[in-house]
């Protein structure tokens, strides 16, 4: 059971900026381009948009273990 | 003091179990031998910690009521800030600067409680010692277990690059030192505080270690599920103004002003070596308090508001060991 826990934790960890990317990246960047008044591209939701850079970001950064 | 990068987050790593030897929970014990830079006489050594140490006693003790109310004032108020801005009653470009204050604020009331200078170990009020360590770092997201560990390690350990957790924002200027921290953070697990402290953990072990990552995971579980939380439920930019980014900036500044700058250029050891005095361009209320951090590394049991007076009267005594004191 607790090995369970911490295989799960660890694996969370692993992951951890795609995670940041979608759970606080994502909906922090639709709230800047709103209070912005920045279009998105063919009428994409601006959650859509921050989900993919989200994603895509935090993607890079746990591959490369740098957000940079 | 320590440095306080993103101190709470956890690789696999630290989830480990530690190995089992005992926690040095205290700082290095002094050393007997002379270790001033200028060559003294054995006697004049004996003369000169005599008097250092009987300055040290007139200022150590006592209950810093000042800094209890700052530790759990200080996060009270960052708690207003969260209603007063969602309700619109602050706006939330004044929120971001009081809720940076206030992160930024925040460590030094848990500095003392690490150095139990609130109260002593056994004693009545120990309890408000650990509420205050506990508490006033909520914001800043460094557990309290963790943060007394890796700085007692710090202070056994100054400026020795591979057992100092705080090293690793060691720099060659101001700027560089800025650079390197948010840098540290960039690369997430791989360099800097996070990984330093991991290690100290790993290296003191025991109990204490074992507990102290409970306690920086469950720190870290729900720093991020709040964040998340909040961003999700239409307080995005709060959770980023209000909270997010007023911590790295602190970090940052904390960074540099209690670990870089005492503890520049970083390259000796010693107790009289390790720490300096500096004059911060913008005084020492806006160095918090590091001006006279040597006094602090020579008697941790100096409350920082006492640390100036006790700084003056010992000037003498620091020129000739030939201390660093910067103009100060």
């Amino acid at each position: 059971m607790k090995t369970g826990f911490v295989q799960t934790l660890t694996a969370l960890f692993s992951v951890s900026p795609i995670l940041f990317g979608i759970a606080f990246m994502a909906p922090v960047l639709a709230e800047i381009m709103r209070a912005a008044g920045l279009a998105t591209p063919f009428g994409v939701p601006a959650i859509a948009v921050g989900l993919i850079v989200g994603l895509v970001w935090g993607t890079y950064a746990t591959v490369k273990g740098s957000w940079l | 003091m320590t440095a306080i990068p993103n101190p709470t987050r956890l690789s696999p790593a630290p989830l480990h179990p530690a190995p089992l030897h005992p926690a040095p929970l205290h700082p290095a014990p002094l050393h007997p031998a002379p270790l001033s830079r200028t060559p003294l006489s054995r006697a004049r050594d004996a003369e000169l910690r005599r008097q250092e140490f009987a300055i040290a006693k007139k200022y150590s003790g006592g209950t810093p009521w000042r800094i209890v109310a700052w530790g759990l004032g200080n996060f009270a108020a960052w708690l207003t800030l969260w209603p007063l801005v969602m309700t619109g009653t602050l706006p939330l470009w004044a929120g971001f600067i009081l809720a940076t204050v206030s992160i930024t604020l925040s460590y030094l009331p848990s500095h003392e409680a690490q150095h139990s200078n609130i109260a002593r170990p056994g004693t009545k009020l120990r309890w408000l010692n650990e509420l205050v360590g506990h508490v006033s770092t909520l914001h800043l997201v460094f557990p309290f277990k963790t943060a007394r560990i890796t700085h007692l390690e710090h202070h056994a350990h100054t400026n020795n690059p591979e057992l100092d957790p705080d090293y690793s924002v060691t720099a060659n200027g101001w700027w560089d030192a800025i650079v390197t921290s948010v840098r540290n953070r960039i690369a997430r697990e791989t360099a800097g505080t996070n990984a330093a402290y991991r290690r100290a953990l790993d290296r003191v072990g025991g109990e204490a270690a074992a507990q102290a990552r409970k306690e920086a995971l469950i720190f870290t579980v729900s720093y991020w599920a709040i964040l998340a939380g909040l961003a999700w439920s239409g307080f995005a930019l709060e959770a980023l103004l209000l909270w997010w980014l007023p911590r790295h900036i602190a970090i940052t500044y904390i960074q540099l002003l209690l670990s870089w700058a005492p503890h520049h250029p970083g390259v000796e050891t010693g107790r009289y070596k390790d720490t300096r005095a500096f004059k911060y361009v913008f005084g020492n209320y806006a160095a918090l308090g590091m001006e006279y951090h040597i006094i602090h590394h020579l008697h941790p049991a100096i409350p920082l508001h006492k640390n100036m007076a006790a700084y003056r009267e010992m000037k003498p005594i620091l020129e000739e060991r030939g201390c660093t004191l910067g103009g100060l």
